[in-house]
């Protein structure tokens, strides 16, 4: 069959129903802090096993791209990021909500996810074999060289105090080593507790950090006489001016491919993919001093970047069979149950399908244009109820969401340690961003440093000697000593005059 | 009032130092030269003790007060602590008291620290409590 | 006195609504099914299809909840844990009789009245098909010529494909350099890439590269040829006694009722032994191998002290 005959196939109002469908609960899923895009993938599964295949992609499709999108919404609104894609999102996009800005927050965070999602779904469709192989070259001592490249941006997200930043990056990273050793699975600081051998899961402190922390901040320094977190009620413009399109131009081009790649290696996904974006855009803009104040630039690349790992994502698990990230393992158990084996052998067997399965992925994208542009008048209703009335759903939503993550209480007190930690560390000028990287990227770093040297018996020359390990490993340090170099310069300067 | 700096950089470096001691325990490094267990949270622990001690320094010379009291904040005191505080006794009654009845008292409590009406207090605790049973039990099949 | 009337009226209604159950027979309300693995994986689909399928016979809802961490241990101990009421059932998996050895729980099969056994996976010990080991014994000779060079990776010390590979160095006296990662599918992606010499895992995780020709299984752990790939002969047909499979069940706490474990016994095999089940097993690439509570329980207990000599002798105990 040809793409036209696939494209009206899909149109077919029996598939395309399904597609909204999905997008729209994707919404719903992605938008609510705790229920993530892997957990809503897996819960939405079972229901389309008595669908044809095309249609219950199509609706797994949705959820999955419009699951990620909808992360950022609650990120912009509330400064609570849905799914742990949307970390960097809250960045830049809470701080335009507070300027009134929060139209633009929206339209801009529908608008280039849309434009990641697309630029990924058409190298899922040009490029698939050539990008999953190159991810293949992704062994421990190239993930070791990326997590120390994502740790490096630690000195970028640190706001007002580096040392601040430095030290409670480390605390994170100190504490992403309990649990169980990710190599010889001897426990560590677990204190004989079975629920700490897990380790400290990552959503509830993230939640705890951002929605509670956030919460109690604002409890703090509240002033009655302001009614609603917006100082004025209305939503400002939704679309960015062309001038302001143009500027985006350079730097959310780079991401888009970065976020591609970065969403075809396994095991790394959304989250890491936004901040190395947000990082790489500041370097390049020619205001980085508004990043983490609003800035567009920050705030277009983050959102660009979550949605831009989908297609690298899917590359990987439709070409290798190999999950790109936790949502597309989720998605092989589907396609396995449909009787299809993703790999190689999927694009001769069951090329139709394979065919359909990028079209959707393009269509997924345009459904969540329309949703997105025409919701963010709706959302912003959200923002015009009282402030109490947010604060007391943020408050009881994250209790929910840190427990529905996995039954587990032990969670939910972690999230309201983090929210309260969270208090202290905005008062005392501690940015959460290092803390997050840390947290995140502890035991990629970690455990792929003493794999690799595993793989080495023990020689440290397994680093020097592999090209993408030495590329990542100098971007690591330079984007390490560039700030401090500019720092120290303007210093100096201050000294002269 | 002490300066926040320096507790914090106190409470960090003594975190560090118990993470050091209790890895000491941890499991050894092959003879071949891979870190073992304690490794990388050894370095982490070094290191966190170092910056701390810087902090605690910095702390000490520049004495900037972070949580001020002010004409606005100091009326946020007392709900900031009740919001804890309800909270701690929501997450604390987790296990005994069936969930519904925790949601909806826990919403009733944030309602009258935020000095809400009492009728719209309840149809809105109530309301609430409802409909997220709802989603979360019927619909994603989550036990609450 | 008005709102305080109301305050009560709400209260009445929300305790009432939570303490209503009248008497009647099992079941009577809503059934847990306690998963110990993440939404997506095997043990997830096989428990959540059976539950669906439970739900048809009991009349009530049987609800899957994932309960995650330490190897199963914290699913496991939760439901040794609850009330022997027949509403928390739990999924229990070949980590069941391994996480005393490990020292993660204290658990053994006796702690439960076991239900049935559902599916049986073999390990699959793969290579890359460009690699130069045509069969098990070319791989045994190099690895026995140059022994702790063959990079083997696992999914996770401790795991059960881990202690497949320990189990073939054990028969078949070589040494591997075990590489463990973060589960099956990374360890299965370094393979592709090059990065590791051989892994053993589930069949089906390597089915994709064993129909593009990238991959070549040797061998199968278990005590038949796995369904999945026939061609492949079973480590015993090599003259190696390496039995090492996956395998899961259903069991509830120790001490059913009569009545009640008689219908959840009954409602699970006839879950287990439907077509719909079966189908599911074929497609997701698992040996259906359902085994009544008798048997299962008999299987149990081997496995349980066959792990409970093995892992010790392997220096796994933490």
């Amino acid at each position: 069959m040809e793409w036209l005959d696939i494209l009206s196939n899909v149109l077919h109002p029996s598939v395309s129903v399904y597609l909204v469908i999905g997008v729209l609960v994707g919404v719903g899923i992605g938008t609510l802090p705790g229920l993530t895009a892997t957990m809503a993938v897996a819960i939405l599964t079972p229901l389309t096993f008595w669908l044809q295949p095309e249609q219950g992609f199509a609706m797994l499709i949705g959820v999955y791209n419009s699951a990620i999108f909808a992360g950022g919404i609650s990120a912009i609104l509330i400064n609570t990021p849905g799914t742990p894609a949307s970390i960097a999102t809250s960045f830049d996009g809470f701080a335009m909500t507070r300027k009134g800005e929060v139209g633009l927050a929206l339209g801009i965070n529908t608008i280039y996810s849309v434009i990641g999602g697309l630029f990924s779904s058409f190298v899922l469709i040009i490029a698939a074999f050539p990008l999953a192989r190159f991810a293949l070259k992704f062994g421990p001592a190239e993930y070791f060289a990326l997590a120390i490249f994502g740790l490096s941006m630690m000195i970028s997200v640190s706001e007002k105090s580096i040392l601040k930043g430095l030290l409670i990056g480390t605390l994170g990273l100190l504490i992403s080593t309990i649990g169980l050793d990710p190599m010889l699975s001897s426990p560590r600081y677990t204190f004989g507790n079975i629920h700490l051998m897990e380790g400290i899961s990552f959503i509830p402190v993230m939640i705890g950090l951002f929605g509670v922390g956030e919460v109690l901040h604002q409890i703090f320094e509240n002033d009655q006489k302001v009614r609603s977190i917006m100082a004025d009620n209305t939503i400002g413009r939704i679309f960015p001016t062309l001038g302001e399109v143009k500027r985006l131009l350079p730097s959310t081009a780079l991401s888009s491919v970065i976020s591609v790649v970065t969403g075809a290696i396994p095991g790394a996904g959304g989250d890491i993919a936004s901040i190395i974006c947000w990082d790489q855009a500041k370097r390049m803009s020619k205001k980085p001093e508004e990043f983490g104040e609003g800035s567009i630039e920050g705030l277009a690349n983050t959102c660009l970047a979550n949605n831009g790992v989908i297609g690298g994502a899917m590359t990987t698990m439709l070409t290798l069979g190999i999950p790109g990230d936790a949502v597309t393992a989720v998605l092989i158990g589907s396609l396995m149950m449909y009787g299809m084996q993703p790999g190689p052998r999927l694009f001769v067997e069951h090329a139709d399908f394979v065919k359909r399965f990028m079209l959707l992925m393009v269509l997924a994208n345009i459904v969540i244009l329309f949703v997105g542009l025409l919701g963010a008048k709706l959302s912003v209703k959200i923002l015009k109820v009282k402030k109490e009335i947010i604060w007391m759903l943020v408050l009881l939503l994250c209790v929910i969401g840190s427990y529905a993550l996995n039954s587990s209480f032990v969670d939910v007190v972690v999230m309201s340690v983090a929210g309260i930690l969270g208090f202290f560390f905005r008062k005392m000028e501690f940015p959460l961003g290092p803390f997050i990287l840390g947290m995140l990227l502890g035991r990629l770093g970690e455990s792929n440093l003493r794999r690799a040297l595993a793989l080495s018996q023990g020689s440290y020359s397994i680093f020097i000697t592999k090209p993408i390990t030495i590329i990542l490993l100098i971007a690591a340090i330079l984007s390490i000593v560039i700030p401090l170099i500019k720092e120290f310069n303007k210093k100096k300067t201050v000294q002269i005059h | 009032m002490i300066n926040a700096d320096i507790i914090f950089g106190s409470i960090s470096s003594l975190i560090s130092i118990l993470f050091y001691v209790v890895s000491l325990s941890f499991p050894k490094g092959t003879t071949d030269g891979i870190p073992g267990p304690g490794y990388f949270p050894q370095l982490m622990a070094v290191i966190i003790f170092v910056l701390s001690i810087i902090l605690i320094v910095s702390g000490i010379k520049n004495k900037k007060r972070y949580i001020v009291l002010n004409e606005k904040t100091s009326k946020n005191v007392k709900p900031l602590i009740l919001t804890i505080a309800a909270m701690g006794c929501f997450i604390g009654l987790w296990e005994f008291i069936p969930f519904i009845l925790g949601a909806f008292l826990y919403l009733l409590i944030l309602n009258i620290i935020f000095k809400q009406k009492l009728k719209f207090a309840v149809i809105f605790a109530a309301t609430t409590t409802a409909v997220i049973y709802f989603i979360f039990v019927n619909i994603f099949h989550i036990m609450l | 006195m008005k709102k305080v009337f109301v305050v009560m009226l709400v209260l009445v209604l929300v305790v009432s609504m939570i303490g209503c159950s009248a008497a009647q027979k099992y079941p009577k309300k809503q059934i847990t099914l306690v998963i110990q693995a993440a939404p997506g994986g095997a043990s997830d689909t096989v428990s959540r299809t059976v539950a669906g399928l439970m739900e048809k016979k009991l009349g009530v809802p049987v609800v899957g909840v994932n309960k995650t961490g330490a190897a199963g241990s914290v699913a496991m101990s939760y439901v040794k844990e609850s009330k022997a009421d027949g509403y928390t059932i739990g999924y229990v998996p070949v980590e069941l009789s391994m996480v005393k050895a490990l020292g993660y729980a204290d658990i053994s099969p006796k702690d439960y009245d076991l239900l049935g056994r559902a599916i049986v996976i073999p390990a699959a010990v793969t290579v890359k098909s460009d690699s130069p080991w045509k069969t098990l014994d070319d791989l045994i000779a190099y690895a026995k010529e140059n022994p702790s060079k063959l990079k083997a990776g696992n999914s996770g010390t401790g795991s059960i494909w881990h202690i497949a590979a320990c189990a073939l160095e054990d028969t078949s006296g070589i040494k591997l350099n075990h590489v463990p990662f973060d589960g099956a599918a990374p360890a299965v992606a370094a393979l592709l890439g090059g990065h590791v010499d051989v892994v053993t895992v589930s069949p089906s995780e390597v089915l994709s590269g064993v129909k593009s020709g990238e991959l070549r299984v040797l061998g199968v752990m278990g005590a038949e040829r796995s369904a999945l790939i026939p061609d492949v002969p079973t480590l015993k047909e090599s003259g190696l006694n390496a039995n090492v499979v996956a395998w899961g069940g259903f069991a509830a706490p120790k001490g059913l009722p009569k009545e009640v474990r008689e219908k959840l016994i009954e409602s699970v095999k006839e879950a287990i032994n439907s077509d719909d089940f079966k189908n599911l097993c074929e497609k997701r690439g698992m040996d259906h191998a359902y085994q009544d509570p008798g048997e299962f329980e008999k299987f149990a207990t081997e496995q349980f002290d066959f792990y409970n000599t093995l892992i010790p002798k392997l220096g796994l105990k933490k």
